[in-house]
């Protein structure tokens, strides 16, 4: 299993989370529930884009390519609404 | 964040049983007010390195009362009430809202934070993450200096005019469907208090569906508003979000003379989950237009909403 050295930043570029030790077989919900907790965002709101396009929870970060070096965006999945 | 405790909130019904509960994990806002509020008043100085927060409980006459953060030397207390989105939240998830028939008595839910320790063995095994922090996008402007004449009045929030027409003319357009927009503009410190002034804006793209009673923020939707803006390179930034509430009887409003009461101008349990989510600085602004009472749904109202003291408030704004 390889490691990966990752950045994720939030939409907004306010923070900034570096992650050396990224373990490439871990799950994608994995992952961004380390970085909720690690920014302090609500749960289970969250998902991680990379390349424009939002990663599957379900699989692995080895799985949806994502490699060493790569910077990934958190942003959360919301709905306004009169209702 | 740092906290020896687990503050778990729980939600119960009207005779009192126990809906669900939660830990909170939502602390963001809080631990941004502190610094914040200090930067403003030149306690901390605006460079981003305040470091990790830590929760404290705050205790009043042997009861739970709220929360102390503390962040790099500084410190602010906050009453549990910050915590009452996380309760609808919370009612929501279980599905508490689901029965129609018997909404009136969901309504009256109580709910209470519950304080834990940390089982230091239990926890799980955490990546090693370092976060850093950007700076406050605060400019050294002033509100005589952008040209506005403030003429005595004090408030948080100035829109020009020019882009209040604009979102004006979008819900005008949109009496059928909510539509979004993300605000852009110079965040001030007015002799201690930030002050946003609001003057471009970004049409959120609709990626995750919109209809007359919801917009959805997709997380692209934020993603593509971030690289238009950093595309602009215009000096300004992306501080607010705006939408509208459709009138309920959609385009047959108009119709309706002399117009009606009914007011559709408010931040929904759904808008503040939106602002908690996305929009979790302490100066962000949230504006909403939509239908007030004795106005007809072309002449729409606006209202404003941010954070106070970790709390999300309706606030006064003025154009310029």
């Amino acid at each position: 299993m390889a490691t990966l050295s990752l950045e994720v930043t939030d939409w907004n570029r306010s923070n900034i989370a570096e992650l050396p030790d990224v373990p490439s077989d871990m799950m994608v919900r994995d992952l961004i529930e380390e970085v909720e907790q690690a920014m302090s965002l609500p749960r289970d709101t969250y998902h991680l884009i990379a390349g424009g396009e939002k990663l599957n929870r379900a699989a692995t970060l080895e799985e949806v390519g994502i490699e060493s070096g790569d910077e990934l965006t958190i942003a959360p999945e919301v709905s306004a609404g009169a209702a | 964040m740092v906290n020896a405790y687990q503050f778990v909130q729980r939600v119960c019904d009207h005779t009192g049983a126990l809906i669900a509960e939660q830990a909170i994990t939502d602390f963001r806002p809080l631990a941004e007010d502190v610094a914040f509020s200090a930067v403003l008043e030149g306690r901390l100085a605006n460079d981003g390195k305040w470091g990790a927060a830590s929760v404290e409980p705050l205790f009043e006459e042997e009861k739970l009362a709220g929360v102390t953060v503390r962040r790099a030397g500084q410190q602010k207390s906050y009453r549990n009430a910050v915590f009452a989105d996380n309760a609808w939240a919370i009612l929501l998830a279980a599905g508490g809202m689901d029965d129609e028939d018997n909404v009136q008595e969901k309504l009256t839910f109580t709910w209470e934070l519950q304080l834990r320790l940390r089982d230091p063995d239990s926890q799980k095994k955490r990546l090693a993450a370092a976060i850093t922090y950007a700076p406050f996008p605060l400019t050294a402007d002033t509100v005589a200096g952008l040209g506005i004449a403030a003429d005595g009045r004090q408030t948080d929030i100035w829109v020009s005019s020019t882009l209040l027409d604009e979102l004006r003319e979008s819900a005008v357009a949109n009496l059928d469907r909510e539509r979004a927009h993300f605000l852009t503009g110079r965040l001030l410190n007015e002799g201690g208090r930030g002050v946003v002034v609001l003057s471009g804006s970004i049409a959120a793209e609709i990626e995750s569906g919109s209809s007359a009673v919801h917009f959805g923020f997709s997380p692209q939707t934020f993603a593509a508003a971030r690289r238009e803006a950093e595309r602009r390179n215009d000096g300004l930034s992306v501080l607010a979000w705006a939408h509208n509430h459709p009138p309920p009887c959609r385009r047959d409003c108009l119709a309706v003379v002399p117009p009606c009461k009914s007011d559709n101008v408010f931040f929904s349990v759904a808008d503040r989950g939106v602002h908690r989510a996305g929009f979790s600085a302490p100066y962000a602004v949230a504006l909403v237009a939509g239908k007030a009472a004795g106005r007809r749904a072309d002449d729409p109202e606006f209202r404003a909403y941010g954070w106070r003291d970790g709390l999300i408030v309706e606030k006064d704004f003025y154009t310029f």
